[in-house]
């Protein structure tokens, strides 16, 4: 019924992405040390929603195996310029990405206090006691 | 899978990765003075590490694992000691190819991944326990 509230199902796209792209994040920062490893992103929140949906596969048999990339709801940032390049080829700025992280952390938590803060007010609506 | 445990799960991996490497540089200094005993016989080789991602399906995301333990191909030096068991016809003895600056360095380097991904999974914690925390009121 709250994913009608316009704020509620942004905020929940938006907690989709931030934790989308800790998991990308996760990976860069993972893979520090693996020769000619390319960073990855997402692009901005605002142009990252697709409008259109990802074609899948349809598997018409229990037995047929789908390709599973994981969650492409949102757009892939395919040309990460990161701060530097190592000499074995890997991309990966292990400062670059605590940044991106911390960045992402201190959204998610912007995010859920704004949850957080309309689900109270909602309550202070429906509340029978004045 | 939820994308907060599959952060959680490649940092995993990431530590993982990242304390074996400490293991080899832990062998390497333990063996740098490791010596031959036949004449003439080779001394500890100094061994490597590399490292290759890897698709985790059920993740959908890239983990990293060890992708072979290998040996450094570098010369060993000499050394002038005549009595040592494995010295050769000249007296000199191989030693291993092990330079503890190198290693000393190495093992910075795992230990500053290994904190990078630790503070990863600190966050992604961090980021579940505050959606729990919705639920307070």
């Amino acid at each position: 019924m709250i994913d009608g509230i316009n704020l509620f199902a942004t905020m929940g796209q938006k907690l989709d992405y931030l934790g989308v792209r800790h998991t990308l994040i996760a990976q860069n920062v993972a893979n520090a040390d693996t020769p000619s490893y390319q960073s990855q992103d997402l692009k901005p929140f605002s142009e990252a929603m697709r409008t259109v949906r990802p074609a899948t596969m349809k598997a018409t048999n229990p037995m047929h195996m789908v390709a599973e990339q994981g969650n492409t709801e949102f757009r892939e940032e395919r040309r990460v310029e990161g701060w530097e390049v190592e000499p074995s080829g890997n991309q990966v700025s292990l400062e670059e990405q605590m940044i991106e992280a911390a960045d992402g952390a201190r959204q998610y938590e912007l995010a859920n206090n704004l949850m957080k803060k309309h689900l109270s007010m909602m309550k202070a609506v429906l509340s029978t006691r004045s | 899978m939820d994308a907060i445990s599959a952060a959680m799960k490649i940092a995993g991996s990431g530590l993982e990765a990242q304390s074996l490497r400490v293991r080899m540089v832990s062998e390497n200094v333990a063996n740098a003075t490791s010596l031959g005993s036949a004449p003439g016989a080779d001394p500890y080789r100094r061994k490597t590490i590399v490292f290759q991602n890897a698709f985790d399906r059920a993740l959908g995301a890239n983990m990293v694992e060890v992708k072979r333990i290998g040996v450094d191909p570098g010369a060993f030096a000499l050394s002038y000691d005549p009595a040592h068991p494995a010295a050769n016809a000249d007296g000199y003895v191989k030693m291993p190819n092990v330079n503890p600056l190198i290693e000393m360095t190495d093992m910075r380097e795992a230990t500053r991944s290994y904190e990078a991904n630790l503070s990863m999974i600190e966050q992604a914690r961090g980021m579940a326990m505050s959606t729990i925390a919705l639920l307070d009121n």
